[in-house]
């Protein structure tokens, strides 16, 4: 029995989740734009979901914006992470049974999140990731932070400072320490 | 370009006159964010790239909780290696795992060497995971607590030390081998009963005539109540057996069982019918990999219709049909993935229109050998109209196809 009432949850749940997202929500972004999205996407920001529970009914939810103050959250930030949460609201939860969190770790992008995370404004990139993170959107943090990783992976030094506009404050000698330190990683015999 | 300057995003209250960074530069994250942004580097980029700035320095290495030996590290000579382990235990203080098991450089005489070392160094070092080898023995007697995983060929390699006769691995989490044997049967005993909090088993072929192994083996796995991932194969000559009743010893004993691969190879068709059966009783299983190597004309999945907790079903069948979509369809309304193997059989609008109609369906994947008559339009037309699938792969002899929403 209990099994089967498990699984009348699982499905109501979800229609529940499906019903919600049809109640839009205004989000305010720190440049004074206001953009409408699905409660149930916005609330894959914790920051969102914890200010929607305190504030109660849906009526006051649906008419006041939900300002995030942080200067990350552009216009243009707000813009694609909306456009993010209301690709991935739908995604099956965390199933705690796996470790799913800890194999998606290891797991490529998928082709959409490559599509959606390449933008060539650096500055852009930069206030998604921090907005993200400010918003507590793990997901897209995680997102982020893959692609920055896969464009630097095999470069060197200098150009991972030119590509991320890293300030170098190593002096020439300490550089050379920690070069030697590191040497038994090109050595192949 | 006043807009396009920011102060630092980290939360680093003692800094009293916040630095003005450029927008697009990285040195505008707070160490934390720095940190969790370069936490997806592998291991040999960490190390190369640790002079590009202080801040990458100090950042950059407190994410490396997992270490895998043969990634990172394969044709390094001996030096080479102690020198990295050296700088792992160094820099690296919050490692909690490493993996050995894929370890092709001739180094293993210094494991227990380097384990010392990286235990000493690394005080969140809980689990390692380890292939048999010589100097098994040696490790347990030393660092026995840690190694919580252990991938070998036969049972004798690793459960008991040879000269002494000693049983060494306990308390293991996962233990995967290679075959299984009649004669094993007194260390499998023997395993098990050191072993009860094992998680994950596997074993890769079981050989020989069932009808002697099988029911001593169902009653030792079906004492591994902690169970939670099972994955057995079996390889069937010869005469008649009847899975059923072991299966379900098994299903009805390890009530914590949420992941299944089972692969039965065999040339005589009577089998599966019966095998599939079984698979009713394991009533918590989520995840579903099935391999039916059987030469029939009609596979039976009526079965599926007990296991509607199915989120992630894999099938490799020899043939396959329509049917099998539509019991599919009609049964696993849970279904997230769905992978097919090896269709030999042409695919078409009739069997996507099953797909379709799964509410919960994600991702749909299928290696086949001819695409047959489908084109993309079929396969973006698949994408539009069920409603929460989002990415389709096929694979075509060896050609990879997306088609994404």
């Amino acid at each position: 029995m209990a099994d089967n009432a498990d699984h009348i949850d699982g499905d109501d749940n979800e229609d529940v989740r499906a019903q919600q997202n049809l109640i839009k929500i205004k989000l305010k972004s720190s440049e004074g734009g206001i953009y409408e999205c699905g409660l149930t996407a916005a609330k894959m920001s914790d920051l969102v979901k914890n200010m929607v529970e305190s504030l109660g009914t849906d009526a006051v939810v649906t008419t006041e914006p939900i300002i995030l103050g942080n200067e990350a959250v552009t216009d243009a930030a707000l813009k694609k992470i909306i456009e993010w949460v209301e690709f991935h609201w739908d995604d099956p939860p965390v199933d705690h049974d796996f470790e799913d969190e800890k194999d998606r770790r290891n797991e490529e992008l998928s082709h959409w999140d490559k599509q959606f995370i390449d933008v060539d404004d650096q500055a852009l990139l930069f206030d998604v990731i921090a907005a993200a993170n400010y918003m507590d959107i793990k997901g897209l943090v995680e997102v982020g932070a893959k692609h920055i990783c896969s464009k630097i992976r095999g470069k060197s030094c200098q150009e991972v400072r030119e590509m991320l506009k890293i300030t170098n404050d190593f002096t020439a000698e300490e550089e050379d320490a920690i070069h030697k330190e590191n040497a038994w990683i090109y050595a192949k015999d | 370009m006043a807009q396009q300057m920011t102060t630092d995003d980290g939360n680093e209250d003692h800094i009293q006159h916040p630095k003005i960074y450029a927008k697009d530069s990285m040195d505008r994250f707070g160490d934390d964010m720095y940190g969790l942004i370069l936490s997806y580097l592998s291991l040999e980029d960490r190390f190369r790239l640790e002079c590009v700035s202080k801040q990458f320095q100090r950042t950059v290495f407190g994410s490396v909780v997992f270490i895998d030996i043969n990634n990172q590290f394969n044709n390094k000579s001996e030096t080479c290696f102690k020198a990295m382990i050296e700088m792992l235990a160094k820099k690296c203080p919050n490692i909690q795992t490493i993996d050995f098991r894929e370890m092709f450089i001739e180094c293993e005489e210094h494991i227990p060497e380097v384990l010392r070392l990286l235990r000493d160094n690394c005080l969140n070092l809980r689990e390692v995971y380890c292939s048999s080898w010589e100097y098994t023995t040696q490790l347990y007697q030393q660092f026995g607590p840690l190694v919580t995983r252990i991938d070998c060929d036969a049972l004798s390699d690793t459960v008991v030390d040879t000269t002494s006769g000693q049983l060494l691995a306990n308390n293991l989490k996962t233990f995967e081998f290679y075959c299984y044997y009649i004669e094993d049967r007194q260390l499998f005993t023997a395993f098990v009963a050191h072993n009860q909090c094992l998680k994950s088993l596997g074993i890769k072929y079981i050989y020989d005539d069932l009808n002697d192994t099988l029911p001593e083996l169902a009653v030792q796995l079906s004492r591994l109540t902690q169970l939670r991932r099972l994955s057995l194969g079996f390889r069937i000559k010869g005469s008649q057996h009847s899975f059923n009743d072991y299966l379900r010893t098994i299903g009805v004993n390890c009530k914590q069982l949420k992941r299944l691969s089972f692969s039965l190879h065999s040339k005589k068709s009577e089998y599966n019918l019966k095998t599939l059966d079984s698979l009713a009783y394991f009533r918590r299983l989520k995840r579903l990999d099935l391999t039916l190597y059987v030469t029939v004309d009609e596979i039976s999945l009526d079965v599926l219709r007990e296991c509607r907790r199915l989120t992630h079903l894999d099938i490799y069948l020899t043939k396959m049909n329509a049917n099998v979509f539509k019991i599919i369809r009609e049964n696993c309304p849970q279904l997230q993935y769905l992978c097919i193997q090896n269709m030999n059989s042409i695919i078409d609008t009739e069997y996507l229109d099953q797909i379709s109609r799964l509410p919960a369906l994600q991702m749909f994947v299928i290696h086949c050998k001819r695409s047959g008559s489908l084109r993309d339009n079929d396969f973006w037309d698949l994408l539009s109209r069920s409603p929460k699938l989002k990415t389709i792969e096929i694979h075509v002899k060896n050609v990879k196809k997306f088609y994404s929403k």
